[in-house]
């Protein structure tokens, strides 16, 4: 697209989004300014935005000062937050139960019930108010705030939200609770509902602001103003009222108001974050050196608890398998649980992909397959059969298994960049197959000049290097964006993170594909394999590298950082140099003292055990926690 | 041994959802069972009820006032949903830009009136639209047009209406945005790029792609956005509470009026029965299209 349309786009949506932000807020900005006016400051023209002379005690007085009957506003706002916490609770009790049913069991009409129960809420509250009064009345709960609780203890909307969340708590769990003999009742109590934690405060804050902003039905069934909650206390003040003067104090009440429902929902858009403020220390494993030993083995329960000894929170690994047990032994010691899925790469299977379809094999600037490197080959991404292969497996295993988060790597093109990017050695460019090239033709509106493909390679590289690159950030992205997207479906809970190739920006997109400003803001966490000795890099590369990323993805940084390399001749790699005990001390303090950064995950967690490596962590941790 | 395990999950399942089974009975079956019932009657308030069978609709039928609640209602409804669908779809469509910077702020400035209560921001409106001293007025006389500023904007019969309107879209947008951007998200990106590689122009791909895959979700907006607003109670009390001489009477007010002022319990609750109804066809007709993710 030509740069100034695009601007022109981009200047319009600014125009138009600020507009109706001025629109949106300016009432709120008017309400809190005369809030803290003096009476005769609040109704001027021109207006002052700024009150000449501040009055904060405007709250005080609003609420304190007996007007209605002798009732104040605090009489009405702790009767609405009675009302708002009681029906919360129940609220929350009553739909994870009914949720439950409606998730978990096969029953005939399930899902017209639910339908049902659905469309109950998209019929006004005013609709039925008149048949609901005779009916409390019946019970004699007019003039009582239990009138205000039962109604809205169960609705459409909150049977619906709790099932949305149950339906992704792993039927295994349930399974495994029946074999173990517990009733039904016992494994929602013990089993689900200690799951539901988020779901839980996205339900709660719901119902709550529900009850809070009700007002027609106070107005219904309330009478003696002892009982008022908060709106029916607020609309007494208004325009016609006999306090016609106070306007002061009716901006300064409705701002009270006002604000408790913006704190509940700033609250819950926080909520997805708060997971994010707790630091991650985590410990990468190869699965099949790891998992070997069976979970039920007091084994496998001592390397946990030896891990949170050191102050590891999370165990990383990456399989294509996993062992559920395994997950809940590490649940019940308080760990995490970060999985991953190899996209772009199929060593896994020993590279069973590209011997079977040879077209996914990448092809190199020279025209010729890639060829492999230790254990390496790497995948095209831009076969579309492939990504949604891999895309789907990815949604199986969120499905299937209770993980904490699912981290995507090899989400790149291919590069052994471990071996390729050392100093000196020379990096491969890939991929210059017919397919890509035709797709980065279509992509960049270029036509690259037909001959044999080296030549082709080099005209892309010479020529047009910018739009190539563009185009491999693009692939990335995109399938960053859809499989991210589809996780969130399955598991709106999911963490999602990404492994990102310890280069400079500008090579690191080149490359691999990773632009790091475009795909950090669809994950929580950006993992840099910031691997010094497999690079025969310096201990000090680590924090510069690091650096970088933490900067172009605030706050999601999350360096894995090398511990040692003994390990690396048994899985067939070279990994380097060996590393000292002091070296990696220094890495991991310099690392975890950098600002932004959240964490770190130690590659890899067997590492720990060499010559109190993880002692040395857990001192660092400590330290760093304190500084803060 | 599969039959066994049919009722076991059957059992359980009517087990757990059994308390919602209750609540939809007791507070949304028994009262329309009643409703109907007490429609049938010339019952008021404090006196013996006698059957008149349909009297009370067609009374209704030819009750001016009622004709007025109706029109009134349709009024407003339609200049504030119109409003509504416009402004969300073009706000969504500017918010729906991963690339956008502020635009953590811009959807938070757009949701905020959504989630505070009707009461608190209504009477901030009512000093907004106040005339000669109001905000309005004040804005009015900030840019030159001062002979607006004494426009009595909830107190003429023409004007009282539209400032409910504004109110309901300022209140109301923010929500139908959020729904709208999700359907957004769900529209798969690829067809929009490839459109555009090929050459169409932005206002093409919206007119022939984005939008005819987002209807679905705008029929949803505008049925359930009907029921919601024609249903609104709270606005039109903090604005006007019914006048300038009815300009503003909607059919919840005339219902509230009807039972808890004229205490015509009986003609009241026919009145309910044909708002039910009108609701009701329309809630059908939104549930059908009720896409389970915008609730999540």
């Amino acid at each position: 697209m030509p740069g100034a349309y695009h601007r022109l786009i981009r200047l319009s949506q600014h125009a138009l989004l600020s507009a109706y932000s001025i629109f949106s807020l300016l009432p709120f900005l008017w309400m809190v300014s005369a809030a803290l006016k003096r009476p005769q400051d609040v109704l001027t023209v021109p207006i002052r935005w700024i009150p000449p002379v501040w009055q904060p005690q405007n709250f005080l007085r609003a609420l304190l000062e007996p007007r209605f009957a002798g009732e104040n506003l605090a009489r009405f706002m702790a009767n609405s937050v009675m009302v708002a916490v009681i029906t919360t609770m129940a609220s929350i009790l009553l739909s994870t139960i009914v949720g439950y049913g409606f998730a978990k069991f096969q029953f005939r009409l399930r899902d017209t019930l639910l339908w049902v129960m659905l469309s109950t809420t998209l019929l006004p509250f005013s609709s039925v108010i008149i048949p609901l009064f005779l009916i409390v009345r019946r019970l004699h709960m007019i003039d009582s705030l239990w009138a205000l609780v039962i109604p809205f203890a169960l609705t459409g909307q909150s049977i619906f939200l709790a099932r949305q969340f149950i339906i992704t708590v792993p039927g295994e769990l349930l399974d495994a609770g029946r074999v173990d003999g517990a009733g039904e009742m016992q494994i929602f109590l013990r089993l689900v509902f200690p799951l539901l934690g988020p779901a839980i405060v996205t339900l709660g804050i719901t119902t709550f602001l529900t009850s809070w902003n009700l007002f027609l039905w106070p107005l219904v069934v309330l009478s003696s103003q002892e009982r008022f909650t908060l709106p029916l206390g607020l609309s007494l003040m208004g325009l016609g009222s006999t306090f016609l003067v106070d306007y002061h104090l009716w901006m300064a009440a409705a701002a009270l108001s006002a604000s408790t429902c913006e704190g509940l929902r700033r609250s819950q858009a926080s909520k997805g974050r708060a997971a994010m403020t707790e630091r991650i220390v985590g410990a990468f494993f190869f699965a099949d050196k790891f998992l070997q030993l069976q979970a039920s083995d007091a084994g496998a329960v001592h390397v946990l608890e030896r891990l949170a000894g050191f102050g590891v929170n999370a165990i990383f690994t990456e399989s294509e398998t996993y062992d559920e047990a395994w997950i809940r032994v590490a649940h019940s010691l308080g760990l995490r649980w970060f999985g991953s899925i190899a996209c772009f790469s199929d060593h896994g299977n020993r590279n069973k992909a590209v011997f079977e379809h040879p077209e996914l094999w990448p092809v190199t600037a020279t025209g010729r397959r890639r060829a492999p490197m230790e254990w390496y080959i790497g995948i095209t991404p831009t076969y579309e059969e492939y990504a949604h292969r891999r895309l789907d497996l990815a949604l199986r295993l969120a499905e299937v298994h209770s993980f904490d988060g699912l981290m995507l790597d090899f989400v790149r093109w291919p590069l052994h960049w471990e071996l390729e990017c050392r100093p000196g050695a020379d990096p491969q460019h890939c991929s210059f197959d017919p397919h890509t090239i035709r797709q980065f033709e279509q992509f960049a509106q270029v036509s690259v000049p037909v001959q044999a493909v080296a030549g082709r390679a080099s005209w892309i590289l010479t020529n047009a290097l910018e739009e190539w690159t563009d185009f491999k950030c693009a692939v990335i992205t995109g399938f960053v964006r859809e499989t991210v997207r589809r996780l969130r479906s399955v598991r709106p809970d999911l963490l999602t993170g990404l492994f990102v190739v310890p280069l400079a920006p500008a090579q690191r997109e080149l490359l691999v594909g990773q632009r790091i400003a475009d795909l950090a803001p669809l994950v929580q966490y950006v993992l840099p394999m910031a691997y010094h000795a497999i690079l025969h890099r310096p201990a000090s590369w680590v924090a510069s590298t690091v650096g970088e990323i933490a900067l172009a993805a605030p706050g999601k940084a999350l360096p894995v950082l090398q511990v040692d390399s003994r390990e690396g001749p048994a899985l067939g790699s070279d990994w380097g140099l060996p590393v000292a005990a002091e070296e990696w001390e220094r890495i991991a303090g310099d690392t975890l003292g950098l600002p932004g950064v959240g964490g770190c995950v130690a590659f890899t967690g067997t590492a720990l055990e060499f010559d109190n490596r993880g002692e040395t962590l857990r001192r660092l941790l400590q330290q760093n926690h304190m500084a803060e | 041994m599969r039959r066994i395990q049919l009722t076991y999950q059957t059992k359980f399942g009517l087990l757990f959802i059994s308390p919602a089974a209750l609540y939809f009975a007791g507070f949304w079956v028994l009262p329309v069972a009643l409703a109907v019932v007490a429609s049938a009657t010339d019952w008021r308030i404090g006196r013996p009820a006698h059957f008149i069978g349909l009297s009370n609709y067609a009374g209704l039928v030819s009750d001016p006032q009622f004709h007025h609640a109706l029109l009134a209602s349709l009024t407003m409804t339609g200049i504030a949903l119109a409003s509504i669908v416009a402004l969300a779809l073009v706000l969504a469509v500017a918010l729906n830009d991963s690339g956008l910077r502020l635009s953590r702020f811009y959807k938070l400035a757009v949701f905020a009136p959504v989630v505070t209560d009707w009461v608190a921001t209504g009477l901030a409106w009512q000093l907004i639209f106040l005339p000669n001293q109001g905000v309005l007025a004040g804005l009015f006389e900030g840019v030159g047009l001062s002979q607006w500023s004494s426009l009595r904007w909830t107190s003429t019969r023409q004007l009282a209406p539209l400032a409910v309107a504004i109110f309901v879209v300022w209140k109301m947008t923010g929500l139908y945005t959020m729904v709208f951007l999700a359907g957004l998200r769900s529209v798969p990106r690829e067809f929009q790029e490839a459109a555009l590689m090929d050459g169409a122009s932005a206002t093409q791909v919206f007119s022939r792609i984005t939008m005819p895959l987002l209807r679905p979700i705008t029929v949803f907006v505008v049925v359930s956005g009907f029921v919601t607003v024609i249903g609104l109670f709270e606005p039109i009390f903090m604005l006007t509470g019914g006048g300038p001489a009815d300009a503003t009477r909607a059919l919840p007010i005339f219902m509230y009026e009807t039972f808890f002022q004229f205490q015509r319990a009986g003609y009241a609750s026919a009145a309910g029965m044909v708002f039910l109804a009108i609701c009701l066809v329309f809630a059908l007709l939104a549930a059908r299209q009720l896409p389970y993710s915008f609730y999540e």
